[in-house]
């Protein structure tokens, strides 16, 4: 090992590639990715592939099965399915994304922050972490949503604040390993600056398993959207969400059983998508390991 | 064994601020919560002069910290206060709920553990084959799968259609121990199904990296036969990171209750948490939210202590 | 449009297979069932989604509480379920010796369920309890109420200092409840969970949001009654589930469903679906004090742009009734010239809007609720004034937050929410549009509505007062003062088994007269 003047960073380029090509020959995460393209372009051309207005409502058609002039049958309003279901994608990636967001935003830089500095700092703040973890995840949800109010947005956010400290235990944990890496030391002992040895070592190394578990949450956050809206916590009228949809055929398992059939599965598939890509993601970028 | 009372002690004074932490961040997002418990007090009788009477009635005017600090108080000696809305004392309102609750997670933890870990070690000991990807795609299925969705198809076909089981609430155990595990048959099946997919996979992913670790190899090579091998030996060595896992879920099912509860009109701590926090109970939710968050740090302390006696490692860390 | 006031609905099966519920259960007009000697014994198992708040009806709060209450306690006065004329209870007689006095004279020999007398030193406690406990959420019901005096061992005498011709039907509610003053004086302040009353039924026990148990009062003063042994009743959140239950025969009587399950239960030949006329208006509350809806044409633009068939429709499967008034046409205080006063009439909103300035439309805040029930009916509504021009912005809240928001901290323009029934017709009107009303967010009364609320008030004389009580509704009506869409239907499903049962006017159930078929 020749002794260097300046540590190079990790290859990131290259790993990128390395993860890329592996996913190529990844049936797994070819499918998810073709899905959720799908999913982006349905979402972004909504107005022009949905057959009908996802609000028209019309009150001699309702509760009506799959047909030629509704492929999914209408709602108890009259709405179009296949519409709402349309309009419900861009909807719920939104709601995926903004939780996914927000508990990056706040978790990420303070698991690096506390990991980093250690400490006191970090002691109290790993124990709030610790309290923040020990409820049951919907609690805080929901209280924080009561808080900022019922609507597609406030829940999402209130997920957010459920996924921020498993991000910054995650993060702070793969800072604590990297931190005590030999070159960190070296690099250290070299005049490097705080700031470059962050972002230019322990940032790189600490992300890697945030970007699997980022991609899973976004299934999760997906499934929380429907659980509040199914307590009437999510969606505000009249804009189409999948879990909204899900809470609206629930009131009609009796008389029309088959209304939750359609969001359901599109909720159920695009769970499926983010969480295989996420696991061919992992695998990827870490093939030794021979999990799956 | 002197690391384990050092265990146990050291999980226990962790306890105290976590709920003090953990009431307290409820306490506070309770108080954003714009509406105000004495409105809901007053009820179709009110008026803005009997509201402004009720809130100083019941102290509800007092500053938020003097408020939460009443509360801990009481509480650490025992006494949860009264629900805002009903008066009855929280402690008898969460013993008498609880118990549905705790019913439906066991039974899903119990039918998870024994279906989750055998899917897992029959997709182990079996890696590569068909089986083995029928059931890695029935575990991405399971993670992938919205529960109240799941016990939403439950009740539409098994209850409805084929009325093999009541769609109704629940029943207490004590008073019809049968009729109670029939009510809480679909509730635990549709909580279960996201643990027993979590438990496959991570048994499964265990077990392997342990079947092809050296040591095992070492004892096939001298003939030891593959039953005892994965008996003795590879569950042996999982053992410690199931009941890890096991307890992670613990945490897990207490949130999804909160949905299935709804789904199924039970009458448990889930149901009442959505509740009394939308009504702004605080008591209440104050009271359940210490309750489920000294269980689930017992339980994790049950697991590290179990752990510890499996395997004295683990003791160290 | 009006429904007839009773209607069963029987499956075809069930006259097929001659079980008890055909040959039984006929209705004949005016509620009265005809169908064999009342049988005594058996218990009644009933299913409910809502807890009772409070069993004291001094600190209880919703009229949800009365589905035990008539169970525990009995009021000074009664009334006939259909058409609220009023009866004698505890009081066997009531009359104004003068405006400003009413005298009752109480039935004898009554003893409360702790055996202690019920008396008119009784009455003054319970009276003056109403009034001035600091926990008394009904003072304002006994408003006006000056002194209560004890005349004679069972005479009471109520002194006012301002006519209040309704106070005999006041009487029949929350403040006209009897609770053994032993009970109050024994078990402290808080009996809110430990009911003592001289109803038909004494209480057992109250598991919240879980079962709540009455016995057979033995020694109740009505001779013969009540006939049950007792009920039981179960409290399932979800009403679907609690339909379910008598379906299932789980249970014998469900209450508090709406319209989507009456569907449900037509389904099923085990049950008798029954749907009785209440005083609920599903309407929306205005603020009528500040812009935009201080502007009658306006509010006028609303309540023509709407399509209560449709609501009515949609959300009450056609069997509520469609009303521009916030009074049902089955109380006589209502006037039927102009309760159907809104057509709906799309073009003429829009000219009104025009008229108003608002020639492209305008944009309103509106509150609601966030149940799937209330949305698909907010939804609905929505989508219809936006036909007007009309954009609504909806704010979804819980319904106490809903209040909160809207009648206290006066956001948005409109709450779009069912309200709830009175004893007294007047005091509708009091409690939606008075100056001090909660309900009036706007805290406005415009010109000339006191006038016409005084003049309901003058005389005992009913004739006299429904005229008046027609000039007031006409000025309500005409200035728009609320959106009301439909007033709901009650709607009970039961076993056939259940005989006499009848949810009334006021949705208040009551079990003294119920019997349980073999």
């Amino acid at each position: 090992m020749t002794a260097v003047i300046d540590l190079p960073a990790p290859p990131r380029r290259s790993r990128a590639v390395k993860v890329l090509r592996w996913m190529r020959h990844d049936l797994r995460a070819v499918l998810s990715i073709a899905f959720l393209s799908l999913l982006v372009i349905v979402s972004i051309f909504a107005p022009v592939l949905a057959p009908y207005s996802p609000v028209d409502q019309d009150v001699t058609q309702l509760l009506l099965p799959p047909s030629a002039a509704h492929w999914l049958g209408t709602d108890d309003l009259g709405r179009d399915v296949l519409s709402r279901l349309i309009w419900g994608a861009p909807n719920s990636l939104y709601a995926s994304l903004l939780a996914v967001g927000v508990g990056v935003a706040l978790g990420v830089p303070v698991g690096l922050v506390i990991g980093f500095l250690g400490g006191w700092i970090d002691e109290v703040t790993s124990r709030f972490i610790d309290a923040l973890l020990s409820f049951p995840p919907i609690v805080l949800a929901i209280a924080v949503t009561g808080a900022l109010g019922i609507g597609l947005t406030n829940a999402m956010l209130s997920v957010g604040f459920v996924f921020a400290p498993v991000l910054a235990r995650l993060v702070r944990a793969q800072t604590l390993v990297v931190k005590s890496a030999l070159y960190v030391d070296a690099a250290r002992g070299f005049g490097a600056s705080t700031s470059h040895i962050i972002i230019r070592h322990i940032v790189p190394n600490a992300i890697q398993p945030v970007i699997v578990q980022v991609t899973l949450m976004l299934a999760i956050a997906l499934l929380a959207e429907a659980s509040l809206s199914f307590l009437s916590l999510g969606v505000q009228p009249p804009a189409a969400s999948w879990g909204g949809m899900l809470a609206r055929a629930y009131n009609y398992i009796e008389i029309a059983p088959e209304q939750m059939y359609a969001p359901g599965l599109a909720i159920l598939f695009t769970a499926l998508a983010f969480n295989a890509l996420g696991e061919s993601m992992r695998v990827a970028l870490d093939p030794t390991m021979k999990r799956r | 064994m002197g690391k384990l009372p050092r265990l146990i002690g050291r999980r226990l004074w962790q306890l105290l601020p976590i709920i003090v932490f953990a009431t307290f961040v409820v306490f506070s997002l309770l108080q954003l919560v714009p509406g105000d418990p004495a409105v809901v007090l007053a009820g179709d009788y009110a008026s803005e002069q009997r509201i402004a009477e009720i809130r100083q009635l019941y102290g509800l005017d007092q500053p938020f910290v003097v408020q939460y600090g009443v509360w801990l108080l009481h509480a650490l000696e025992g006494n949860l206060g009264r629900s805002l809305l009903t008066s009855q004392p929280v402690s008898e309102l969460i013993l008498y709920r609880l118990p549905n609750t705790i019913l439906i997670a066991v039974y899903a933890l119990v039918m998870a553990g024994v279906v989750g870990v055998s899917l897992g070690v029959l997709a182990a000991t079996r890696v590569g084959t068909r089986l083995d990807s029928f059931i890695t795609g029935l575990a991405s299925l399971g993670v992938a799968l919205p529960s109240f969705w799941l016990a939403m198809l439950l009740v539409v076909t098994l209850s409805l259609k084929y009325h093999w089981f009541p769609t109704t609430g629940a029943v207490s155990i004590t008073a019809d121990p049968w009729g109670a595990l029939m009510h809480a048959t679909l509730p635990a099946i549709a909580l279960a199904v996201g643990v027993i997919a979590e438990l496959a996979r991570q048994v499964r992913s265990a077990l392997i990296e342990v079947l092809n670790s050296q040591y095992i190899r070492t004892l096939r090579a001298k003939g030891l036969g593959a039953g005892a091998v994965l008996w003795k030996h590879g569950l042996r060595n999982i053992s410690v990171t199931l009941l890890t896992l096991l307890g992670l879920q613990v945490n897990r099912l207490f949130s999804g209750a909160v949905v299935i509860e709804a789904v199924f009109a039970i009458p448990g701590v889930g149901s009442l948490v959505a509740t009394s926090a939308l009504n702004k109970d605080f008591p209440v939710v104050q009271g359940v939210v210490l309750v489920l968050v000294v269980i689930v740090i017992l339980v994790n302390l049950a697991v590290d202590v179990l752990n510890a006696l499996l395997d004295p490692r683990a003791a160290e860390a | 449009m009006t429904r007839d006031i009773d209607q069963v609905v029987l499956d075809r099966r069930d006259v097929m297979k001659g079980t008890a519920a055909a040959a039984g259960a006929l209705l004949l007009p005016g509620g009265a069932m005809a169908q064999g000697t009342p049988r005594k014994g058996g218990i009644l198992r009933v299913a409910m989604p809502y807890n009772p708040g409070s069993v004291d009806p001094m600190t209880g709060r919703n009229l949800t509480d009365f589905n035990v209450l008539y169970g525990v306690f009995d009021a000074l006065v009664d009334f006939e379920p259909l058409t609220l004329e009023l009866k004698p209870g505890l009081a066997k007689t009531w009359k104004f010796t003068d405006l400003k006095t009413l005298v009752l004279e109480l039935v004898e020999g009554v003893k409360f369920h702790d055996g202690t007398p019920f008396n008119a030193e009784a009455v003054k406690f319970n009276l003056e309890r109403y009034r001035n406990d600091p926990r008394s959420n009904v003072k304002s019901d006994l408003g006006g109420v000056d002194k209560v005096e004890v005349t004679g061992p069972n005479q009471v005498t109520i002194r006012l200092n301002k006519p209040n011709v309704g106070l005999p039907t006041i009487l029949t509610n929350r403040v006209g409840l009897m609770v053994s003053p032993t009970s109050i004086q024994e078990k402290g302040p808080n009996v809110d969970r430990n009911p003592v009353g001289t109803g038909p039924f004494k209480f057992v026990s109250w598991q919240d949001n879980d079962s709540f148990v009455l016995t057979r009062n033995e020694n109740y003063w009505r001779p013969g009654l009540p006939y049950l042994d007792g009920i039981n009743m179960r409290i399932i959140s979800e009403l679907n589930t609690v339909a379910r239950t008598v379906i299932a025969g789980e249970t014998d009587v469900a209450l508090n469903l709406q319209p989507q399950q009456k569907v449900v239960a037509d389904r099923s030949p085990n049950v008798v679906t029954k749907v009785f006329p209440s005083l609920v208006p599903y309407g929306a509350f205005i603020n009528y004090s500040r812009p935009p809806l201080d502007d009658l044409r306006i509010r006028q633009a609303l309540n023509y742009a709407i399509n209560r068939d449709e609501i009515n429709k949609v959300a009450a499967l056609g069997l509520g009734q469609v009303s521009s008034s916030i009074l049902s046409k089955a109380l006589w205080a209502c006037d039927p010239a102009t309760a159907n006063y809104y057509t709906h009439d799309v073009d003429k909103a829009k000219k009104l809007l025009a008229e108003a300035g608002h020639p492209d439309g305008i944009e309103i805040e509106s509150i609601g609720w966030p149940d799937q029930t209330a949305m698909q009916r907010q939804e609905l509504i929505i989508s219809q004034l936006a036909k007007a021009g009309i954009r609504v912005k909806l704010t979804a809240l819980s319904p106490q937050q809903a209040v909160q928001a809207f009648m206290i901290d006066k956001k948005g323009a409109m709450f779009i929410s069912p309200s709830s029934p009175f004893a007294d017709p007047s005091q509708f009107y009091e409690n939606l549009f008075g100056k001090d009303a909660l309900r009036n967010a706007g805290r406005v009364e415009l010109p000339g509505f006191r006038e016409l609320l005084d003049a309901t008030m003058d005389t005992p004389d009913q004739s006299v007062r429904k005229a008046a009580f027609a000039k007031l509704q006409r000025f309500v009506v005409e200035n728009a003062l609320q959106m009301v869409q439909f007033i709901a239907p009650a709607i009970g499903v039961m076993s056939p088994k259940v005989q006499n049962y009848t949810d009334g006017l006021p949705a208040t159930p009551k079990f003294t007269e119920v019997w349980l078929n073999a």
